[in-house]
């Protein structure tokens, strides 16, 4: 065998590993997405299972926590009926969390003035007191701490869930939990 | 402050623990997908306006200039045998209203015509009956005119053809006077031989 030909053998070898590795690597939301396209309702469970926890991380780092669960399902509804305007559907993940962002700014914009409750009440209706004072803590920090750090301490997420799962750079993530963190601590009053 | 654990929950960290073990109580609980809806109609969001915008802009000005050409056209064969007649004016008058383009004499103006491109025109073309103009004899009136003052600035050769000019005048007056006089001669003689018969 020539060597040109045995050199276009061993390039068209080599291609078709890339190929082949690059086709092993195409996550798996791309595929659930591929099978919503089509007509799946099953992918669409999957889907659900997948991202929910960190879409309610990022409700719950916005709006009050009765309304975390509608607003969820709100966001998953949404995202099935423009799912066909999704582009980059590696990037299905960075799409839900922008509806979920938006979702909640909607629900402030649609929002009803309702009664406060007095302490008391709140008190016997919501036994962990620490966790709510907790929690208003972390909404009080700017909008990029808090939803990493409520996907970090409530969702239970580790930082590199939270890189992929939002489509942030593990950099930006672990700066993001670094700082908000120490913005946490002083807030809370605790010592390092 | 173990970054660790905060990280990816490798070490310890009491505080961050015991934070977690607080907020556990707002943790997500799996809950079962919202049921979808059978069909969704899907409504696709209204086009940039500046593009209809653009477009109807675009087809009034289409329309426009496609009436303007269009009429230009038309118009531009109809001037034709104006012209024409303009050319055959001094011609006697025409009986036949119609004429082939061949039997046209070959006037200047009108062969520049000829030589134009046109479009749609046919080949017959018909010429207006026209009248020829009543040739009226052409009366000469002398007037009288003031010679025109000479400019104070004269050529040299301005100044040699004035010269020239008032002596040719000089010379053709005196010529003239001279043939009058011998005809008022001649005349005055045969006064004399017509009253003497």
């Amino acid at each position: 065998m020539p060597d040109r030909e045995m050199t276009g053998n061993m390039f068209f070898f080599a291609k078709s590993e890339q190929t082949a590795t690059a086709a092993q690597k195409v996550p798996a939301q791309v595929l659930i997405v591929e099978r919503i396209t089509a007509g799946d309702a099953e992918a669409f469970g999957e889907l659900y299972r997948m991202f929910a926890a960190m879409i309610h991380g990022i409700i719950l780092a916005r709006v009050p926590r009765d309304e975390v669960d509608d607003i969820v399902q709100e966001v998953f509804l949404s995202a099935y009926k423009n799912l066909h305007t999704l582009r980059e559907k590696a990037a299905v993940g960075a799409w839900l969390a922008m509806i979920a962002r938006n979702c909640a700014a909607e629900f402030y914009r649609r929002e009803r003035p309702t009664e406060e409750l007095s302490e008391t009440l709140r008190e016997k209706e919501n036994p962990q007191a620490e966790a709510r004072e907790i929690l208003k803590t972390i909404r009080s920090l700017p909008d990029t701490y808090r939803e990493t750090l409520v996907l970090r301490l409530v969702e239970g997420m580790t930082g590199a869930e939270i890189a992929e799962q939002t489509g942030l750079t593990p950099e930006s993530v672990r700066v993001n939990l670094h700082r908000g963190m120490k913005l946490l601590r002083e807030k809370l009053g605790i010592k390092e | 402050m173990k970054e660790d654990y905060l990280w990816d929950k490798t070490g310890e960290d009491a505080e961050i623990e015991r934070l977690e073990k607080a907020l556990m109580a707002f943790r997500y609980a799996e809950t079962a997908p919202p049921e979808l809806p059978g069909k969704v109609f899907v409504v696709e969001k209204e086009k940039p306006r500046k593009f209809w915008q653009f477009g109807f802009a675009f087809a009034a000005f289409a329309t426009v200039a496609l009436i303007f050409f269009t009429v230009w056209f038309l118009a531009a064969p109809a001037q034709l045998p104006v012209l024409e007649s303009v050319a055959e004016t001094n011609q006697p008058e025409s009986t036949d209203r119609t004429i082939k383009k061949e039997s046209v004499p070959p006037a200047t103006p009108v062969q520049i015509i000829e030589n134009r491109p046109r479009l749609n025109t046919p080949k017959v073309v018909k010429i207006r009956s026209t009248v020829a103009p009543k040739i009226r004899p052409i009366k000469l009136v002398a007037r009288k005119t003031e010679p025109k003052e000479i400019p104070e600035t004269l050529t040299a050769e301005e100044q040699y053809a004035y010269d020239q000019l008032m002596l040719a005048l000089s010379i053709t007056g005196s010529k003239l006077k001279i043939v009058k006089d011998k005809i008022d001669a001649i005349e005055g003689k045969t006064a004399v031989l017509d009253t003497a018969r």
